[in-house]
């Protein structure tokens, strides 16, 4: 038995039940009302919910103990870990520059990769993927499926691969299996089978979208599909104007823009066309926003605001801080700031996500308002991408 | 080959330079535009005047400036924003290769170049808009994306000098660094190569002048040797450039060079240990925080401009040169022995003492990384990439 083995069992042992206490947060959060009552006057035994702030900070202290990076970070603000809003947000950058994790690399059960352009690629490594797993699956529930219990649900996206390296196939994979839990084919769930997974080599495979929705169709249940707005460009490309009308109630999930893709569409005309080509309504078309850095998404469910952009809803254990690129500080509401992420489910990796998307507060939730505007190509002086040869975008490894 | 015509054109250009820049109320003036143009505060103005514009090269630099050029039917010249002094070499070497030059100063940094043309109007001629013909040259100065921009502008047949991205590093022996300080002047650096006090001074004003905006600025500082002398050479470094920010304060920055440095910051932070170096910071990284997948030289990201060094330990000069080679146009030494071994190997990296870094010889483009016959547009250089 090493000398480091009983820390390490105390680090896991401390993990574990930050886990659960965040598992039981969000539960407890996402609880209808109705159910509360009724355990209420039920008289059930059940122990005080705890606040966002508590959980947060026991967090940090546990990132600041057992995490290099938070543990420098922290020593480099000289703060005391005494509110939650002397905790320092790790930068986005950091899980491309090195690792960000408070176990070493032997207990990773997986590494999340974002999409590295030009060669290499930031990693999100987890010593255990049973909270991202439920939280994702619920708040993506809330948001996709509302009251619908069941529905087909195919990908227009590469194959998730066994080796657990993108986050974002990872969660399809989740909702495959839980919002779904069938065979395509009425036999046993294979949510690997390559009929669910239309995207392969840069071809989007139209009939299995249609194979897809008359599944659905012949279940008598919606269809959900999930894809990334360039392979639903590609999707509508392929279609060339011939509808393809999805089974009522079906919803399209759609992520991650075009960023380091040399074609863009507008977000207004890639909805409208997608609403005509599946014959649904916008209030069908949900957004997601997701970075590898997080363990938790946002949604838009449908909801615009006043300029038409969407407005993306946190969960719970989710909170969005929009700060001064230059002083940290949070800015006056309604103003634009870089997204500081406090994120529960990112118990082993950074509490505090700092990333350089542009956002919104509005009522109900925030707005993408871009990219912070580099000094790093004026003059002489050099992209850092081109040194490190690494791209700009955290995007979520999902591109063939 | 004669060099005579050339030779005459870039005497005038020093003649015209030195009458722009003489001191009196011409300069006073030019002084209190590049305050507004630059951002740069008035003693790194005044300093960048003194000390980094070559108006009395030696004739063997003026004959080997003479020699690089290559005959152009009509020189084109981008001048960049970051380095105002860079106009004056950069219009050099466009007369050295042609009698017909046009120049399109930076927008943001205009003033340079029409003082120096107002006192010499007929040596080139200055213009808004770059039209460029086959078999012309274009001397660009600027970031890699906007050469790249250029590039695709440009006619096939035309022949671009471009001069892009890229940093400087200084080179510290912390094993042979140990006794009293000196001046730094380039014999006491030289000689007194055992100093870390005065290569912490020399390090300091070659990072302060353009407050470090310039592609010969060092962003990097190799300390070779004993690693666990790397940190008590931060903190001397950090207080040398905190002392000097006191006589050559920091310009004014604008909204995204402050953001970058405290991105940065938040992210060296993470990785090792840093000390405020007045405005600045020194960041020093810590070994085994990169995990065994990724090549622990390549990954970090440039200090921004601003004032800002990483120190980097190193066991071995050149492979870590050699990691940086694409991007490196210079490297400061602690020692005669260091920079005679560097200048034999890297030929396309000026090497020069520490605190000598912002002012190369007189002898061709400080970046001397591309061919000095230019690249000749083809049409796949158009194409996207």
């Amino acid at each position: 038995m090493s000398a480091s083995q009983p820390a390490d069992e105390t680090r896991r042992a401390a993990s574990e039940a930050l886990h659960e206490r965040v598992r039981r947060f969000a539960r407890r959060a996402l609880e209808p009302a109705s159910a509360r009552a009724q355990a209420a006057s039920a008289g059930a035994e059940r122990p005080e919910s705890e606040t966002f702030e508590a959980l947060a900070l026991d967090i940090a202290r546990f990132q600041a103990r057992h995490g290099a990076a938070s543990a420098r970070l922290s020593r480099h603000h000289g703060a005391a870990l005494e509110s939650l809003d002397r905790v320092p947000a790790v930068p986005a950058d950091v899980f491309r520059l090195g690792r960000v994790a408070v176990h070493p690399e032997a207990e990773d059960v997986a590494r999340f990769f974002t999409s590295g352009t030009t060669g290499g690629a930031g990693c999100h490594a987890f010593r255990t993927l049973a909270t991202y797993r439920e939280l994702c699956v619920a708040w993506g529930r809330r948001a996709l499926l509302g009251a619908t219990p069941r529905c087909t649900v195919i990908a227009l996206a590469p194959a998730f691969e066994p080796e657990r390296r993108s986050s974002l196939g990872f969660m399809m994979h989740e909702f495959m299996r839980d919002f779904d839990g069938r065979g395509l084919d009425g036999a046993e769930l294979d949510p690997l089978t390559p009929e669910r997974w239309l995207l392969a080599s840069g071809r989007v495979d139209t009939d299995g979208v249609r194979r897809g929705a008359r599944i659905a169709a012949e279940r008598g249940e919606p269809l959900l599909l999930l894809a990334t707005s360039f392979a639903l460009v590609w999707l509508l490309d392929e279609l060339a104007g011939t509808p393809l009308p999805l089974p009522a109630g079906s919803r399209v999930m759609l992520t991650g823009g075009f960023k380091g893709r040399a074609r863009s569409v507008d977000e207004r005309d890639l909805a409208a066309a997608l609403c005509q080509t599946f014959a649904i309504g916008p209030e069908r078309l949900i957004g997601e926003y997701g970075m590898t850095e997080l363990s938790s998404q946002l949604y838009d469910g449908g909801r615009h605001g006043a300029d038409g952009r969407s407005v993306f809803v946190e969960p719970p254990w989710l909170r969005v801080t929009p700060v001064d690129p230059v002083s940290l500080a949070p800015v006056a509401d309604g103003e634009e700031g870089l997204a500081r992420f406090t994120d529960l489910a990112n118990v082993d990796s950074a509490l505090n996500v700092l990333t350089l998307d542009r956002v919104r507060r509005v009522d109900a939730g925030i707005v993408l308002c871009g990219r912070q505007p580099g000094a790093r190509l004026r003059g002489c002086s050099l992209a850092v991408e081109a040194l490190a040869g690494w791209p700009s975008a955290s995007v979520r490894e999902a591109a063939p | 080959m004669s060099f005579e015509p050339a030779r005459a054109r870039v005497s005038r250009l020093l003649d015209a330079t030195r009458r722009a820049v003489a001191r009196g109320p011409a300069r006073e003036s030019l002084v209190r535009r590049l305050e507004q143009t630059t951002g740069l505060s008035r003693a790194n103005i005044e300093a960048a005047l003194d000390e980094c514009l070559e108006l009395e090269p030696a004739d063997s630099e003026l004959e080997a400036l003479l020699a690089g050029a290559v005959p152009a039917p009509l020189a084109h010249v981008i001048l960049p924003s970051n380095v105002f002094v860079a106009a004056h070499r950069a219009l050099a070497l466009a007369l050295a290769a042609s009698p017909r030059v046009r120049v399109k100063p930076s927008r943001r940094e205009p003033a340079f170049c029409e003082v120096v043309s107002a006192c010499a109007p007929e040596l080139f001629e200055l213009v808004t808009e770059l039209a460029v013909a086959p078999g012309e040259h274009v001397f660009a100065y600027g970031s890699d994306v906007t050469l790249e921009g250029l590039r695709r502008t440009l006619p096939v047949g035309a022949v671009l000098h471009a001069h892009g991205s890229g940093f400087g590093v200084a080179v510290v022996e912390l094993a042979a660094a140990a006794g009293t300080g000196g001046a730094p002047s380039r014999d006491a650096v030289s000689l007194d190569a055992g100093s870390l006090a005065a290569a912490a001074r020399a390090i300091a004003r070659d990072t302060a002048l353009f407050d470090q905006r310039g592609c010969l600025s060092p962003r990097f500082v190799l300390a070779l040797g004993d690693p666990s002398a790397a940190a008590a050479f931060a903190e001397r470094l950090a207080a040398s450039m905190a002392q000097l920010e006191r006589e050559l304060p920091l310009g004014r920055l604008d909204a995204s060079e402050r953001a970058e440095a405290r991105w940065w910051i938040e992210c060296a932070a993470c990785f090792g240990r840093t000390w405020a170096a007045g405005a600045g910071w020194v960041t020093l990284r810590e070994p085994g925080l990169v995990s065994s997948r990724r090549d622990e030289t390549a990954a970090r990201e440039v200090p921004p401009s601003g004032r800002h060094l990483e120190i980097i330990p190193i066991a071995q000069l050149e492979p870590a040169i050699d990691a940086f080679a694409p991007w490196l146009t210079s490297i400061g030494c602690s020692s005669v022995a260091l920079e005679q071994r560097l200048a034999s190997r890297s030929s396309h990296v000026r090497v020069t003492s520490l605190g000598y870094m912002q002012r190369p010889g007189f002898d061709g483009p400080v970046d001397r990384r591309p061919a000095a016959s230019g690249e000749q547009i083809a049409a796949d250089s158009r194409t996207l990439r």
